[in-house]
């Protein structure tokens, strides 16, 4: 079963109250009853309980303790004292269902291996339910059809999976039932989804313009490594919205930070805005380029929405009008960090627009985004590009947001990029 | 237990002895390193620590490490000799710092984070010990990485803040102490769902026993250790 709906309509909430860990460990008031097979779920200490239901949180960096595979997988039925053969027996079967090496290194493992443990790491337990919150979030789209794969095989072993998720594209074809929640309550209608105008198809009625972004055979290799690129070469012009797509690990977010000017020009010429990037100080890479980055938690450090817009440019005027086109004027004098994921990354990236810089940088802007966020940063991000020639370079594993973001698109193939056309592309 | 650039040796005897052994072998290079007073003692003790080290495989880390150790150990001598002028004192500080680099790498770099947890727990000490060493070592490359990661957002974030010292912390550090609790949040609901109990039965995947080969490892070092502090 899929449990979906737009940020903070109480998904998290609802598993964590199905789980017992609410109210219990997080404070609040429950009435009515959880039962699994007629039985309260409170009724077992979680020793026991973890038998009978996995629960795989959002942050799955966050939950893995141990530091190699076995040994995580090994937790949970220790906790359950379970003899050392029935663990070892136990672990043996989940191994191949995740894929992963025993002694492989925890630290080491990509996004979609850590998020593949945490399941194998509740499966050890055997449970008979499997409850998983937003676990697509971090992941690309081959990854995410992995894990898709994975959960498939889970529920065909008999155990019932209850998945929390944005992502209904991926997750529907694979589920039982869709739910649908908003404002506190479940109904079995989904509704339509509101479709999000293609970025390729937008009208280019721009007149002559210049490069904004120009790449030329630019190569960069973290220290003692190989190159993660090679020869890279692409221009974006003024104005213009383009899009980097590519597996993980293939280098778009490298490239990024080094347009950002946060990584060196090694091999090749970068120039921005006309201007070549190379050893020019960070007071120019501040004037002409923004980048938002994949968590907008690191960039938040203000007590309202209103102060992080206004300090990014110092002007009450400005602020206001940015808040107003991101659609946060409502929230305003919220802290950023009561907000919901999609609304903290409409902040971040309000404050990064409000400081004014000709070419913006996203990375991964859509993750934990429920699509009506979506539409109004893609609408907003539009505004800025027409009006005042905002040229926005993306990096995205979605394929909404490539459409939307993505009048021009580029794929990184085996260190090297290529234009595409983005609505071929997906 | 790796640092930058270094990593734990994959052969060797050492990697197969008790990770509390070498603990216990680590410290006693310590304090006799402490104790020695005479330079050809403490020469002899250099020697058999190298060539304990060397014997497992580990000669050109050991030299790395003495390499890198030596302008520091240089430094101590010459400040000790116009302290206290007299030549074999000098030569006994400085080596010490070499011996503190040598016992250091003796454990660190022949010992892997999850032996020396499962040792810890199978020579029974407090699980909510073993739980939070083991937490330490596996969320400080974490938050290492998330420190830079931060910096890096704070550096792009633009604006006007970056002159106002106060404002320009608060952009550092409140991120950081909000991943903090997200991270500690996360991680005790985690072992919550998975059944951990700190006072509760529990059994192990594997256990770390001492073996005869550890004892006799451990008598040897320490015999020959405390007949050269005592010469």
């Amino acid at each position: 079963m899929v449990v979906a709906g737009p940020s903070g309509c109480g998904k998290s909430t609802l598993l964590r109250c199905i789980n017992g860990i609410y109210p219990h460990l997080g404070g609040g008031s429950l009435s009515g009853d959880v039962l699994l097979d007629g039985v309260p779920v409170t009724r077992d200490p979680p020793e026991k309980r973890c038998a009978r239901m996995g629960t795989v949180f959002q942050d799955f960096e966050a939950q893995i303790v141990h530091l190699t595979v076995e040994d995580e997988l090994a937790f949970g039925p220790e906790n359950m004292a379970l003899d050392r053969e029935v663990i070892g027996q136990r672990i043996a079967r989940v191994l191949p269902v995740i894929g992963l090496p025993p002694d492989a290194d925890t630290g080491r493992l990509s996004g979609g291996q850590k998020q593949r443990l945490c399941v194998g790491s509740a499966l050890a337990c055997e449970p008979d339910l499997v409850l998983l919150d937003e676990p697509l979030s971090n992941l690309d789209a081959e990854s995410a059809r992995g894990l898709v794969e994975f959960l498939r095989r889970v529920k065909s072993e008999g155990r019932a999976v209850l998945v929390v998720e944005h992502r209904l594209d991926l997750v529907s074809g694979c589920a039982d039932r869709v739910l649908w929640m908003e404002e506190g309550k479940l109904s079995a209608a989904v509704p339509p989804s509101t479709p999000v105008p293609d970025g390729a198809r937008r009208p280019h009625d721009y007149g002559p313009r210049r490069g904004a972004v120009s790449v030329k055979g630019l190569s960069y290799a973290y220290r003692e490594g190989e190159p993660v690129f090679n020869g890279l070469s692409m221009e974006v012009m003024q104005g213009e919205m383009a899009v980097l797509l590519g597996r993980n690990g293939s280098g778009k977010s490298t490239l990024l930070k080094v347009l950002a000017g946060l990584l060196p020009v090694q091999q090749g010429d970068v120039s921005i805005m006309g201007e070549p990037a190379r050893r020019k100080p960070p007071s120019f890479f501040r004037r002409n380029v923004g980048l938002v980055t994949q968590n907008p938690n690191h960039q938040l450090f203000m007590d309202s929405v209103y102060n992080e817009v206004y300090m990014s440019c110092g002007n009450p005027v400005t602020a206001t009008e940015v808040l107003e086109v991101f659609g946060l004027s409502r929230i305003r004098d919220r802290h950023p960090y009561s907000l919901s994921e999609g609304e903290k990354r409409r902040t971040a990236l309000a404050a990064v627009v409000a400081s004014g810089p000709r070419v913006l940088l996203l990375d991964e802007p859509t993750l934990g985004q429920d699509r009506q966020s979506l539409i109004r940063m893609v609408e907003a991000l539009r505004r800025y590009s027409l009006e005042k020639s905002l040229t926005v370079i993306t990096v995205t594993h979605e394929e909404t947001a490539a459409k939307a973001l993505g009048e021009r698109a580029f794929r990184f193939t085996d260190g090297s990029l290529t234009e595409v056309d983005v609505l071929m592309e997906m | 237990m790796a640092w930058p650039g270094f990593t734990v040796a994959e052969r060797g005897f050492l990697r197969r002895v008790h990770p509390l052994v070498k603990v216990a072998c680590a410290a006693a290079v310590f304090i006799v390193s402490v104790a020695l007073h005479s330079v050809p003692a403490a020469l002899a003790y250099f020697g058999l620590v190298f060539v304990v080290m060397a014997a497992s495989g580990m000669t050109r880390l050991t030299v790395k490490i003495l390499l890198m150790l030596s302008p520091l150990a240089l430094f101590i001598v010459a400040v000790n000799y116009l302290i206290a002028p007299g030549m074999d004192g000098s030569i006994i500080a400085g080596l010490r710092i070499l011996f503190f680099g040598m016992s250091m790498a003796l454990f660190a770099f022949t010992t892997s984070p999850a032996e020396l947890v499962r040792a810890l727990e199978s020579a029974r000490f407090p699980r909510m010990l073993t739980l939070g060493v083991l937490i330490a070592m596996r969320f400080t490359p974490v938050f290492i990485e998330e420190c830079g990661r931060i910096s890096q957002s704070v550096r792009m974030r633009g604006g006007a803040f970056r002159r106002n010292l106060y404002f320009y912390y608060r952009a550092l550090l409140v991120p950081l102490i909000y991943r903090i609790f997200t991270v500690s949040d996360t991680l005790a609901l985690s072992l919550h769902a998975r059944g951990f109990r700190p006072d509760g039965p529990r059994t192990a995947l594997r256990h770390l026993s001492f073996r005869v080969e550890d004892i006799a490892f451990l008598a040897l070092f320490l015999s020959v250790s405390c007949a050269l502090a005592v010469i």
